[in-house]
């Protein structure tokens, strides 16, 4: 049954909401073990104390104040910077800029630093301008919203500023985040055009543009315990100079550990760039950085097979116990057995239970030590069907044979065997002893005797199911291999 | 970093700043990593995703995890900005600034001379300065207009 589930998970991700919200919870522990280990990327974060002060609600955010944040961050050296801001033109600055900078648009020219302040088309001049200049920096940049068909114009302001912006230290990432079932745990990676992929890789790539070329890959929740966030409300109070040695110290910090200065830079305020996450609701920029620190989960299919037989293997003695025991009681002649049966359904449900948290706990200690996801739900559900509708109906079944098959002997016998019969009930009924009998009987002891007794379409029909039930095995494991 | 500034005064400045930032709600990553969590064991965590309550629960915790699972409530209306009162000083400087750039003071003192009503011109100062986008130096062209005309 486990093998089935697994089949129909693999070819119709029928449990995929299911299974993404095990993830949630078996990956915010993986979060937890790491959150001790020294962090390797820093973000700094308009956050909504900052967005009510220093941005004053402003929507879209005013480019002065964002290029004297990013001035006070590139101040402190990082070899890349990620702003996961749309900063591209605005249409409603077009023209707006003094004239000395206006004919910038189509070329560089630069405002001169101290000459032009709150002019919003000077700013972002200024800002592009910074970030051309900051040569040792390299930096990537949101590739800009989608506009409207109608928008023609906006779009071609738009796509003329990228163009200007393909600059040697200057990348564009595709900022976009799978959002499944209302949760974000994976990141496309087929391609290379991706937000995190520009932040990984210095080499871009093209990415297909039709859905079937986009591929996942898990976001490692161990990442986000990685991450410094920088409020810039906590910088309110500094002057640039000691801002910029703050955030410059906690880059080093970073450094030491990664290998590399990189900071993130983007908003964590309002409700508009939030996302259900393993470790709670976080915003888009702490999702690309987790992106970024994310090599994936290892997805050892084999291994989940392995797992899945162990457990199902040890299970399956257990349902067959528990019902043979049952439906003993329950049919039997004494009285208070009769009653005390259904507690060995009692029983088979708290076994069902340790065996989930068994299931769980392997799939805890697979993703918070070694990277591996193994979800624990396909055998689950396995499991709760086996145990509750096909092997209770199999016993039932074998039951209701062994009383039919007492009854047929019995009829067939004469009145000096009936003592002789009723006291071993068994025989002309098989009934596997161990495990290795009941494995022979099911493989081929089941056919060999109905062959013997000459039932030879009935031998053939249960040889047929055999192979029905090793091709299921035989397909679960082809799929979980490939 | 700057020698100038010794490492334990920007910690000790950046750790007066950081008392005085305050969320309380358990969204980003800035408030889920400020109650430390302790490593749990595993029963714990089984307990704790059963539990669907995540009061006195911290921000980092699985029982607040689950809680946004199971619920979470949106604001589904859009807010007007709140009213801010203009600041003469920052206005004014604003101005200043504008007044600096030639083809800006050229416009404006070509309208000196072509508009002699004062209510008029300071409208039409508002649109200049709005088009050239000094938006602080506009409003302070509004604002006199509207006293000229109480």
């Amino acid at each position: 049954m486990a093998a089935l589930v697994f089949i129909i998970h693999q070819q119709f991700h029928w449990l995929d909401a299911v299974d993404g919200y095990a993830f949630l919870g078996i990956g915010h522990e993986g979060f937890v073990e790491r959150l001790n280990k020294p962090k390797r990327v820093v973000a700094v974060l308009i956050d909504q104390a900052a967005h009510e002060s220093r941005y004053r609600e402003q929507s879209p955010l005013s480019r002065c104040q964002l290029h004297r944040d990013l001035k006070r961050l590139y101040a402190a050296k990082p070899s890349l910077v990620a702003i996961d801001i749309d900063i591209s033109p605005a249409n409603w600055l077009v023209g707006r800029s003094a004239p000395a900078v206006s004919a910038s648009r189509a070329g560089w020219r630069c405002p001169p630093a101290e000459s032009v302040v709150d002019n919003e088309a000077d700013c972002e001049e200024k800002l592009y301008c910074m970030i051309k200049d900051e040569k040792d920096t390299t930096t990537v940049i949101m590739k800009p919203f989608d506009v409207s068909p109608s928008a023609a114009e906006l779009k071609r302001l738009k796509e003329a500023w990228m163009t200007r912006m393909k600059l040697p230290n200057v990348r564009f990432g595709i900022a976009d985040v799978p959002v499944r079932y209302g949760l974000v745990i994976k990141q496309y990676s087929k391609g290379s055009d991706w937000f995190a992929a520009q932040v990984r890789h210095p080499t871009a790539g093209s990415r297909g543009e039709k859905d079937d070329d986009k591929e996942f890959q898990y976001i490692d929740p161990r990442g986000y315990a990685e991450i410094d966030p920088i409020p810039l409300s906590t910088l309110d109070s500094l002057t640039d100079e000691v801002a910029t040695a703050h955030i410059e110290k906690r880059l080093n910090d970073a450094f030491r550990a990664a290998g590399t200065r990189v900071a993130f830079f983007g908003g964590a305020y309002g409700q508009g760039d939030l996302y259900l996450t393993p470790i709670g609701e976080v915003y888009g920029v702490e999702v690309q950085a987790a992106a970024y620190l994310s090599k994936g989960l290892g997805q050892y299919h084999w291994l989940d097979l392995l797992i899945d037989i162990v457990i199902a293997v040890i299970f399956g003695v257990v349902i067959a116990v528990c019902w043979h025991f049952y439906f003993t009681m329950r049919t039997g002649n004494i009285a208070w057995k009769r009653q005390v049966a259904p507690l060995v359904i009692v029983l088979l449900v708290v076994c069902v239970v340790i065996i989930a948290l068994l299931a769980l706990w392997i799939s805890l200690q697979l993703l918070a030590r070694y990277g591996i996801w193994s979800s624990p739900i396909p055998i689950a559900i396995g499991m709760l069907i086996d145990s509750f509708v096909s092997g209770s109906i199999e016993k039932a079944v074998d039951t209701i044979r062994r009383h039919e098959v007492l009854v047929e002997r019995l009829l067939n016998s004469d009145l000096a065997d009936v003592h002789q019969i009723l006291k071993n009930d068994s025989i002309g009924f098989f009934e596997p002893k161990n495990f290795g009998e009941s494995f022979r009987h099911m493989v081929y002891g089941g056919v060999a005797r109905l062959k013997y007794k000459e039932k030879f379409f009935a031998a053939s029909l249960l040889a047929a199911w055999t192979l029905v039930w090793f091709a299921a095995i035989s397909y679960a494991a082809f799929l979980t291999l490939h | 970093m700057d020698k100038r500034i010794p490492d334990w005064l920007v910690v000790a400045v950046f750790s007066l700043a950081a008392v005085a930032y305050a969320g309380d709600e358990c969204v980003g990553l800035s408030n889920i990593l400020k109650d430390a969590p302790r490593k749990v064991s595993f029963f714990e965590i089984v307990a704790s995703a059963v539990k669907t309550d995540s009061e006195g629960a911290g921000c980092s915790s699985l029982t607040s995890v689950m809680d946004k699972v199971i619920h979470r409530s949106r604001i589904s209306g859009r807010r007007l900005e709140n009213e801010k009162p203009l600041n003469i000083t920052d206005a004014e400087a604003n101005l200043a600034v504008a007044l600096r750039t030639p083809a800006i003071l050229a416009r404006l003192e070509k309208l000196k001379q072509e508009v002699p009503d004062e209510k008029v011109r300071l409208y039409l100062e508002a649109a200049i300065l709005d088009e050239e986008g000094y938006y602080n130096a506009r409003e302070l062209r509004i604002q006199q207009l509207m006293e000229k005309i109480k």
